[in-house]
């Protein structure tokens, strides 16, 4: 596991053993009237893996997105994407697809219209427009017009501009965002068959949970700065676990705090049981309330969720 | 740029766009031959006499008048293109098929302008063909206006056509500057329709220096404000100077709708 401090120094030794990064910042930042929306960000992403690029709204990672698809100029920092550096984003960018802030197209034109201008920019032939259109099951509403698109429809439209040039990366940002459960699904599906193309994925989120059960890799950033990152294995070992204890009555949820409060553990009443924040004193606690008196009739470890470890990464909130 | 050009066609040529930019361009001249009808009489009380019309020039005299319209028009047309690309969130989509922001503006520009151009060419063959159909009606004698006058006809036509072309510029850097649709379009019209002839009505010598007087000038083939070679001379200039600021905007500022 890769965990740096906010204010750690940007890592001279490169990028983390055995990682061969699609993309790499070093001390990349963004300040905008005097705040530092991205913060010497040294960010890592693995080739050919699925990156989930997570943090709370307003942490930096649409900016820091942005910087890398050279729409936003850096501060300072700088760093490279696909082996070009990200002051020339010409060098890379025939090679990347993006979907940033939501499907952006114009609303007058139909689904394939809007890729049709976009394939043209990039030198794409019309049968490539059909294919990705295939890709993201659009063919039959291609002729339609954007306007008309539900939300899903939008995003798929967005994905589909992002596979035009057959990316070797693909950024997607906040793809999942307004879709149903089974759009959440399928948009997952969807990036696993990527990783199986060998594309290398890129995508953001502020909810921890969308990117639990596809995400190979994970950089968690916080106002702006590298709380974590490293394989998700990494992060779900060291989460912490704690224990739910019950006793015969009410009564005993007190006297069950206070015995493992003497054991030298924080203990609260919650909802007709106790919370003690170390699951490792399960024996000692059942033997220091036989001997108080009391019968213990449950007793429960709890392991932190993922977004319970995230935000002890991060020490906020998360929205 | 060639591929930002096309692409910007491809934008450009839903009907929408064709039906409301080409089709008011198209009534606007037409309405300018009508009024112009109704207006003229035998003895030139009216605005225009018959006599004149059947000049040689009698059918740009009639062009001119609507010089104005379309001139603002062509500014109004290529501020909505080029603003709406920020509105939509569309540019961040274009930029990453086309890094390089300068062939990308360019084409697109160089698009919408052909676009408003193409509009004014045909508007003016339009209005042609139905003032042949209208003026004999009223005496008027046409013949001169593609005989003896074929010259003054085509040579007006050109210079409405470069005209449209220069508004049109101002309009991408407007669009640039301010990146909305309304407000691109709002300060060109007042600053073409009234600062301009508020300027140039107290000041004559100011108005020689204006850019929406000169391109005035140019459609007029010269007039009070301004001589027609000094006019295409410094119409031009700014023109240039409107593209090179707007590449330069458009290049250096962050993108981030």
């Amino acid at each position: 596991m890769i965990v740096l401090e906010p204010t750690a120094a940007p890592s001279p030794a490169g990028d983390p053993p055995g990682v061969d990064a699609a993309v790499r910042t070093r001390g990349l930042t963004k300040v905008y009237a005097g705040r530092a929306a991205v913060d010497h960000l040294d960010l890592v992403v693995p080739r050919g893996r699925i990156s989930g690029f997570v943090g709370p709204n307003g942490a930096g990672k649409t900016t820091t997105l942005r910087m890398l698809l050279g729409l936003v100029r850096p501060t300072g920092g700088g760093g490279e994407v696909l082996g070009g550096d990200i002051a020339d984003p010409a060098a890379y960018l025939p090679r990347v697809g993006a979907l940033i802030e939501g499907p952006a197209f114009y609303p007058q034109l139909s689904g394939r219209a809007n890729l049709q201008v976009l394939a043209t920019l990039g030198g794409f032939s019309k049968a490539r427009v059909d294919e990705v259109l295939e890709v993201v099951d659009l063919r039959d509403r291609a002729g339609d017009a954007f306007r008309s698109y539900s939300l899903g429809m939008k995003q798929r439209l967005g994905v589909a501009a992002a596979l035009l040039p057959r990316p070797d990366l693909l950024v997607l940002d906040e793809p999942t965002n307004g879709l149903d459960p089974q759009g959440i699904i399928d948009t997952r599906a969807m990036l696993r068959s990527f990783r199986e193309q060998g594309i290398t994925v890129l995508v953001s989120s502020h909810l921890l949970a969308e990117l639990e059960h596809v995400a190979d890799w994970l950089v968690l950033i916080d106002r702006g700065r590298l709380a974590f990152q490293g394989p998700i294995a990494d992060l779900l070992a060291g989460r912490t676990a704690s224990l739910l204890v019950a006793g015969e009555s009410a009564a005993d949820l007190e006297v069950i705090a206070a015995v493992a409060r003497g054991l030298g553990h924080s203990a609260r009443v919650v909802d007709g049981h106790v919370h003690i924040d170390e699951a490792a004193i399960a024996a000692d606690l059942n033997r220091a309330a036989m001997r108080a008196g009391v019968t213990l009739t449950e007793i429960t470890v709890q392991r932190a969720t993922l977004e319970e470890s995230f935000l002890a990464v991060t020490g906020g909130v998360q929205q | 740029m060639i591929r930002a050009f096309r692409s910007e066609l491809l934008k450009l040529r839903r009907l929408g766009m064709l039906l409301g930019g080409l089709g008011a361009m198209v009534g606007f001249s037409l309405l300018a031959v009508i009024l112009t009808v109704a207006r003229a009489d035998s003895n030139g009380r009216g605005s225009v006499s018959i006599a004149a019309l059947s000049q040689p020039d009698g059918f740009a005299s009639i062009l001119q008048r609507g010089s104005d319209f379309l001139g603002i028009f062509a500014l109004g047309v290529v501020a909505v293109a080029t603003a709406q690309e920020y509105s939509s969130g569309a540019l961040r989509n274009l930029l990453v098929r086309q890094p390089h922001r300068v062939r990308l503006i360019a084409g697109k520009t160089l698009a919408s302008v052909a676009y408003v151009v193409v509009s004014v060419l045909i508007a003016s063959l339009i209005a042609l063909l139905a003032a042949e159909l209208i003026m004999p009606a009223r005496h008027v004698d046409t013949s001169a206006w593609l005989g003896a006058g074929l010259g003054i006809t085509a040579s007006t036509v050109g210079n409405l056509m470069l005209a449209a072309a220069g508004f049109g510029v101002f309009g991408a850097l407007l669009a640039l500057i301010v990146r909305a649709s309304a407000p691109a379009v709002i300060i060109g019209v007042a600053w073409t329709v009234v600062v301009e002839n508020l300027l140039a009505r107290a000041w004559p010598n100011v108005g020689h220096w204006l850019p929406g007087q000169q391109l005035s000038a140019i459609v007029a083939g010269g007039n009070d404000i301004s001589g027609y070679t000094w006019a295409l001379g410094l119409g031009m200039a700014f023109v240039a100077a409107a593209a090179v600021a707007g590449s330069a905007l458009f290049r250096r500022r962050d993108v981030a709708v």
